[in-house]
C-alpha cells in the first residue's frame, strides 16, 4: 500500500504534465493551475498520509530507554532507515537499482515539497505572469515536484543524481521563460548561470559516486548506512569533497552562492519560491543523507571547513544583503546566510546541530517561500522590486502586506517563538557541543561569530522594514490601483503563517521524530 | 469594531494576569510542563512552567501596570488602535510567560518576543524619522546582548545537564564554566535593562507612545533583567566574579544614568534615564550577593513598577495635552500656574510620582531605596569592598535624583522668579516666546479613564512603601534623607536663579552614541559594501572568465575540426601514445 503511494507521489506530477502539455493550448492554459491544484493537493495528503503511516509502530520511548541504561556513545546520525521500501533492478550492468525508500528525514521535507507546489498552483489560479503561457508553467512545476521528491526518496546514489538532474531543465527554463519581464537579457543570463554551475556541481557529485562505488562495490544508500566507508583520506576523502563541493553549490555554500541572487531575483515569484523552498534543500539533504553516513570519517576530516566556509556564508550573505537595494535580491541573499546556518549545523556532527539542520531546513522552505510570496505581491503591484523606485511607507499604502512582510521577516532573522529560532539555535548548540572527534575550540568561535551573524540578520531585515514599510506617506502617496491583500493571496500566505506560528510553538511533534537517529 | 474587539481583550487579559496572581497567592510552589523532545542523548527540551513568591510578585505587578496602561491607552491611543493594543497584549503576554517559566528555552521566547513587541510598539508612530531610528536600535541592541543571552544558556545549560531552572545551581559544575556562563547570562540582562554599555537604546525609545514606556520601563522588558537575575539568585550567588561584575556596571550606570538625567530637557528622556539609573540600584541589590540585598532589589521594583508606571502616564497627559513634553515649551503654560490648575490631577499625581522617585520620606521609593543602602551598609560593615561601592554610588545617585526630580517639577509647573522668566534657559528657547502667551486655557485633565489608572498608581507609589512592614534604620534614613535635601536644594537655587546649566559632556551624554556609531555601524556598512563587491568582481569575476573560456575553447575546438581526416588520425596516434607513456609513468 504505502509503496504505492510513494510511487504515486513520485509518477503521478509527470504524468499530470504529460497530460496537460497532450490537450490543446487553450484549454489547458484555462484549467491547467485548477489540474494542478488538484493534483498536487492530493499528493500533500499523500505524503502526509505516509507520514501518519510511519509515525504509528514507532513508540516514543527512546528517552526512557536513556535514563535506564546511561548516556551511550553519541552517534551520527543522517542514515537512511528505510521504512516505505521499493527496490528493483534498473541497470543491472552497472549495479544501479531503483531504489527508493523514506524516512523520517526525508518525508517531512516531501511533504514540503507537496505544499509549496500546492501553494504555487493556487497562486497561478488567479496571479500568473504577464507572459502568460500557464500550461507549461504548471507542467513545468509538476516535472519539479517529481525530480525534488524523487530526490529525497532517492536510496541509491545513481538513482539521487538522477533526480537531481531532472529538477534543472524546468527550473532553467521557468526562469529563462516567465522570468523578470523587463530585463530579457538579465534572465537568461541568470538562467545560464544557474544551469551551468550546478551542472558542473553534480558532475563533480556523480565523479564523488563513482568514487564511492569503486570502493564499496554498491550505489544503495541503505547498504552504504550500514557499512559506511571507513577512513579519512586518499579515495573516500577525495569523494567526500567532491560530493561535498558539488552539493554546496546547490546548498549554495560560499563561494559557490554566486549563481542564487541572479537567479532567485529574475525567477518569476513559483520559480523563487519554488527555488528557495525547496531546491536549495536539495543540498543539505544530500549531505545529511550521503556524506554523514556514507563517509563518517572523511566527513569528519573536512568538517571544520565545511563550518568555516559555512560561517563565513552566514556573515558575508547578511553583509550582502544589507547593501542591496533590490527586495527579492536581498531575501535571496538572506537565503545564503540561513542556509550557512544548516551547513555549520551539519558539519558539527552532533544530533543537535543536525537535527537544527533539519529543522532549519523546513523553516527556511515555509519562512523564506512566505518571503518570496510576498515580495512577488509587491512587484506585481509596483511592477519593479527596486527599494528606490517602490518608495517607502507601505504601512500606509497595503497595510495587510507589509503587515505579513514585517512577520515573515521577524519570522526569518530567528524569533523565539516563530520557526526560525529552533533551527538557529539547535545549529548553535551544535557548535557549542560538536561530536567529539572534532575540534571543539573552532567550533566555539565559529558558534560566536555566527551569533553575530544573527544580530546582522535581524538588522538588514530591520533595515527592509524601514526602507519599505515605515516612512512618511505624503512623501510616498498611494498608487492608483494598489489593492491590498487580494483574496487568492490570503488563502495562499494563511498556511505559511499559520505553520510557522505552529513550528515555532511546538517544535516537538517534528524533533521527536528525529530522536531515534 | 475591531479595535473595541482588542480593548476588551487586552484589558481582559491583564485583569486575568491580576486574577492568576490573587489566587495563586500562598500557595505552595508547583511545576508543570507541556510536551518535549530528547534530542540527541544529552538535552531534554520541554516547555516547564512553575510558580513561587517571585511569579506571583511579578505577576501581580505586571498584571496592575497593565491593566492600568491598557486602560489609559483607550484614552489615549487614536490610530491604529487594533494593531496597538494587540501588540500591548502580546507584550504583556510574553513577560507572562517570562515569569512563569521554568525553562531557559521558554524564558527566552518570551525574552525575546518582549524584545519584538517593543520594537513595534516603539515604531508606532513610523510616520516619525526618530521613531523609526530608535525602534530598530532598540531591537539591535537586545538583540546583541540577547545572543550573548542564548550562548550563556547553552554554557549553562551543557554544565549542568540540563535547562530547567529550577535544577540549574544543583549538581556540579566546574567553577570557570559557571562564571562564563552566568557572564554571559549578564550580557542579555544588560542588554534588555539598557545598563551601560548597551544603554542608548533605552532613551532613545522615547518617541514610542507614552503609554507603551510605561509598559517597557515600569513592568516588563527592562524589568525583566532584575527577574531573571533574582530567578536564577542561587547560581548568580555562586559566581562571585560575576557579582562583581555587576556590581561594577549597576555603579557606573545609575551615576551615569542620573548624571545624564540632570542635563536632559525632555520630560520623558529624563525619565527613561531615571529608569536606567533606577533598574542599576535594583542591580546593585541583586549584586550583595545576600538574602537581603535580592529583597531589597525586588522590593525596589515592585516600587519603581508603581512611580514609574505613573510618571509616564503623566508624561502622556502632557503630550496629549501640549502636543510635546519638551521642558522649553511646558514652562511656556506655568504663567499663573496655568498648566497646574488646568492640569491638577495630572500635577498632583505627577507631584506624588516625583516625590517617590526622589526619595522623599514617607514615599514609597524613599523605603526601597533605603533598604538597598541598609543591604549594602550590612556587606560593608564586614569590609566588602562591593558592599562600599554600592553604599556610596546609591548615596550619591540618591543626592542626584533628587536633583533632577526637583529640576523638573519646577521648570515644568512653576515659573521661576527670576528675570522675564529666565527665558533663554533651554536652547531653542526663542526670546519672542514669552509675548505670544499660549492658550492654557485648551487645557484639559484627561478623560478619567486616562486619571483612573494615574491615581491608582500614585496611591500604590505611597502605600506600596508600607508593604514589606517599615523597619527602618534612623541613621541611614537620615543619611539619604540629607542627601536628597542637598540635591533638590540646588536644583531650587538654580531654577530659582533662572539658569540651567548643563555641562555639554552631559548634553551629548558622554559622547557614547556618535562612539558606537563610528565604531560599529560604519563599519559594518563598509564591510557590506566590501561584500557586494567582492561578489561582483571576484566571484562573479571567476564565474565570467569561466564562461569565457568556455566559448574561446570552444571557438579553438572548432577550427580543429577541419574534416581533414589525417589530421584527425595524426591527433589520436599522438594521444594514445602520450597517455601510455603517461599510464607507464604513473604505473613505475
Amino acid at each position: 500500500m504505502s509503496e504505492w503511494l510513494l510511487i504515486a507521489l513520485i509518477a503521478v506530477p509527470t504524468l499530470t504534465a504529460v497530460v496537460l502539455w497532450a490537450l490543446p493550448v487553450v484549454t489547458g492554459d484555462r484549467i491547467a493551475a485548477l489540474v494542478g491544484t488538484i493534483v498536487s493537493g492530493v499528493l500533500l495528503v499523500v505524503s502526509f498520509v505516509l507520514w501518519w503511516d510511519m509515525r504509528r509502530p514507532h513508540c516514543p520511548c527512546t528517552y526512557q530507554l536513556v535514563d535506564t541504561y546511561g548516556s551511550p556513545p553519541r552517534t551520527v546520525p543522517g542514515k537512511l532507515m528505510p521504512d516505505v521500501d521499493i527496490n528493483v533492478p534498473w541497470i543491472p550492468s552497472l549495479g544501479v537499482r531503483f531504489h527508493l525508500a523514506v524516512d523520517t528525514i526525508s518525508l517531512p521535507l516531501i511533504a514540503l515539497t507537496a505544499l509549496l507546489v500546492l501553494l504555487c498552483c493556487v497562486y497561478s489560479l488567479k496571479i500568473t505572469p504577464r507572459i502568460g503561457r500557464t500550461r507549461s508553467l504548471i507542467a513545468l512545476l509538476l516535472v519539479i515536484e517529481t525530480g525534488v521528491i524523487g530526490t529525497f526518496a532517492a536510496a541509491d546514489l545513481v538513482l539521487f543524481f538522477v533526480f537531481f538532474e531532472i529538477v534543472l531543465i524546468p527550473m532553467w527554463l521557468v526562469i529563462d521563460i516567465w522570468g523578470d519581464d523587463h530585463d530579457r537579457a538579465g534572465r537568461r543570463r541568470a538562467a545560464t548561470t544557474f544551469i551551468l554551475m550546478t551542472v558542473l556541481g553534480s558532475a563533480l557529485m556523480l565523479l564523488g559516486f563513482l568514487l564511492i562505488h569503486r570502493h564499496a562495490g554498491t550505489f544503495d544508500l541503505v547498504f552504504l548506512g550500514q557499512h559506511p566507508i571507513k577512513g579519512g583520506h586518499g579515495v573516500p576523502l577525495a569523494a567526500a569533497i567532491l560530493i561535498a563541493v558539488g552539493l554546496a553549490v546547490k546548498m549554495p555554500l560560499w563561494p559557490l552562492h554566486i549563481w542564487l541572487p541572479d537567479a532567485h531575483a529574475k525567477a518569476p515569484t513559483v520559480g523563487s519560491v519554488l527555488l528557495a523552498g525547496v531546491l536549495l534543500k536539495l543540498g543539505s539533504y544530500g549531505m545529511i543523507r550521503i556524506l554523514l553516513p556514507v563517509l563518517p570519517d572523511a566527513t569528519a576530516t573536512i568538517a571544520p571547513y565545511l563550518a568555516g566556509f559555512s560561517v563565513v556564508a552566514i556573515i558575508a550573505g547578511s553583509l550582502a544583503c544589507l547593501a542591496q537595494t533590490d527586495v527579492k535580491r536581498l531575501i535571496a541573499y538572506s537565503s545564503v546566510g540561513h542556509m550557512g546556518f544548516i551547513g555549520l549545523g551539519i558539519a558539527t556532527m552532533s544530533p543537535e546541530g543536525l537535527n537544527g539542520a533539519l529543522y532549519a531546513n523546513l523553516a527556511h522552505g515555509i519562512i523564506t517561500g512566505l518571503l518570496f510570496f510576498l515580495a512577488g505581491a509587491i512587484k506585481d503591484r509596483h511592477d519593479t522590486s527596486d527599494l528606490r523606485a517602490i518608495g517607502r511607507a507601505l504601512y500606509a499604502r497595503l497595510p495587510r502586506i507589509s503587515g505579513l512582510l514585517t512577520y515573515a521577516c521577524l519570522a526569518s532573522l530567528g524569533l523565539p517563538g516563530l520557526a526560525g529560532f529552533w533551527g538557529e539555535m539547535l545549529v548553535l548548540l551544535g557548535a557549542y557541543h560538536p561530536a567529539d572527534w572534532l575540534p571543539r575550540a573552532t567550533f566555539i568561535v565559529l558558534m560566536v561569530i555566527a551569533g553575530l551573524g544573527a544580530v546582522l540578520t535581524a538588522a538588514y531585515f530591520l533595515r527592509l522594514i524601514r526602507e519599505l514599510c515605515q516612512g512618511d506617506p505624503a512623501e510616498n502617496p498611494p498608487a492608483a490601483f494598489a489593492v491590498d491583500l487580494s483574496r487568492i493571496e490570503f488563502v495562499t500566505f494563511a498556511p505559511l503563517v499559520v505553520l510557522t506560528v505552529f513550528l515555532g510553538l511546538w517544535p516537538f511533534t517534528l524533533l521527536n521524530q528525529w530522536t531515534f537517529l | 469594531m475591531i479595535a473595541t474587539a482588542w480593548r476588551v481583550a487586552g484589558v481582559g487579559f491583564s485583569l486575568l494576569v491580576v486574577l492568576a496572581a490573587a489566587l495563586l497567592y500562598g500557595v505552595d510552589p508547583q511545576q508543570t510542563m507541556a510536551g518535549g523532545a530528547m534530542i540527541g542523548e544529552d538535552f531534554w527540551f520541554s516547555y516547564e512552567f512553575r510558580t513561587d513568591g517571585l511569579t506571583v510578585l511579578m505577576l501581580a505587578i505586571v498584571g496592575v501596570v497593565s491593566t492600568c496602561v491598557q486602560v489609559y491607552s483607550i484614552g489615549y491611543v487614536r490610530e491604529r488602535i487594533a494593531s496597538y493594543t494587540a501588540l500591548v497584549t502580546l507584550f504583556t503576554a510574553a513577560m507572562v510567560t517570562v515569569v512563569i517559566s521554568d525553562n531557559l528555552f521558554l524564558l527566552l521566547i518570551g525574552w525575546e518576543v518582549m524584545g519584538v513587541c517593543s520594537y513595534l510598539l516603539i515604531g508606532h508612530y513610523w510616520e516619525r524619522r526618530d521613531a523609526r531610528a530608535g525602534a530598530m536600535k532598540a531591537f539591535l541592541m537586545t538583540r546583541l546582548g540577547d545572543v550573548g543571552f542564548l550562548f550563556g544558556i547553552f554554557v549553562l545549560g551543557v554544565g549542568y545537564h540540563t535547562f530547567r531552572i529550577s535544577e540549574l545551581g544543583s549538581g556540579p559544575i566546574e567553577p570557570h564554566t559557571l562564571t562564563i556562563g552566568t557572564i554571559l547570562l549578564l550580557v542579555g540582562v544588560i542588554g534588555k535593562s539598557a545598563q551601560v554599555p548597551l544603554q542608548t537604546w533605552l532613551p532613545d525609545a522615547m518617541p514610542g507612545p507614552s503609554p507603551v514606556s510605561a509598559l517597557i520601563h515600569a513592568a516588563t522588558m527592562v524589568a525583566a533583567g532584575v527577574f531573571l537575575i533574582a530567578r536564577l539568585y542561587n547560581v548568580f550567588v555562586e559566581a562571585q566574579t560575576t557579582l562583581t561584575v555587576l556590581a561594577v556596571v549597576a555603579c557606573v550606570t545609575m551615576l551615569f544614568a542620573a548624571s545624564c538625567a540632570m542635563a536632559a530637557v525632555e520630560v520623558k528622556r529624563v525619565l527613561a534615564w531615571s529608569t536606567v539609573s533606577q533598574l542599576a540600584i535594583m542591580f546593585a541589590g541583586l549584586s550583595l550577593g545576600t538574602h537581603d540585598g535580592r529583597r531589597a532589589a525586588l522590593f525596589q521594583l515592585l516600587t519603581h513598577a508603581a512611580f514609574k508606571g505613573l510618571l509616564f502616564l503623566c508624561a502622556g497627559v502632557l503630550l496629549h495635552q501640549v502636543g510635546s513634553a519638551a521642558f522649553v515649551v511646558l514652562r511656556r503654560y506655568t504663567r499663573r500656574g496655568a498648566s497646574r490648575k488646568q492640569l491638577r490631577v495630572t500635577f498632583v499625581t505627577m507631584t506624588i510620582g516625583l516625590a517617590a522617585l526622589a526619595g522623599v520620606p514617607g514615599f514609597a521609593g524613599f523605603f526601597s531605596k533605603d533598604s538597598v543602602v541598609e543591604a549594602a551598609w550590612e556587606q560593608a560593615k564586614d569590609g566588602s569592598t562591593v558592599g562600599w561601592i554600592v553604599l556610596v554610588s546609591v548615596c550619591v545617585t540618591t543626592a542626584m535624583t533628587a536633583f533632577y526630580c526637583v529640576r523638573m517639577w519646577l521648570w515644568v509647573f512653576f515659573r521661576t522668579p527670576a528675570l522675564a522668566g529666565a527665558v533663554g534657559a533651554f536652547e531653542g528657547d526663542d526670546p519672542m516666546a514669552d509675548l505670544d502667551e499660549p492658550d492654557a486655557n485648551k487645557l484639559r485633565d484627561g478623560s478619567w479613564l486616562m486619571l483612573a489608572p494615574m491615581v491608582l498608581l500614585a496611591i500604590g507609589a505611597i502605600g506600596l512603601g508600607y508593604t514589606d512592614g517599615v523597619h527602618l534604620n534612623v541613621v541611614i534614613a537620615l543619611i539619604t534623607t540629607v542627601l536628597a535635601l542637598l540635591g533638590g536644594l540646588a536644583a531650587y537655587s538654580l531654577w530659582h536663579r533662572g539658569a540651567d546649566p548643563r555641562p555639554v559632556v552631559l548634553e551629548r551624554e558622554y559622547g557614547v552614541d556618535p562612539a558606537y556609531q563610528r565604531l560599529f555601524v560604519v563599519p559594518v556598512g563598509w564591510l557590506a559594501k566590501l561584500a557586494v563587491g567582492n561578489d561582483r568582481d571576484v566571484i562573479g569575476a571567476y564565474v565570467r572568465a569561466t564562461g569565457r573560456a568556455g566559448v574561446l575553447a570552444s571557438q579553438g575546438f572548432r577550427k580543429l575540426q577541419t574534416g581533414n581526416v589525417q589530421t584527425y588520425l595524426a591527433a589520436a596516434v599522438v594521444g594514445a601514445v602520450a597517455l601510455a607513456i603517461l599510464a607507464g609513468v604513473i604505473g613505475s
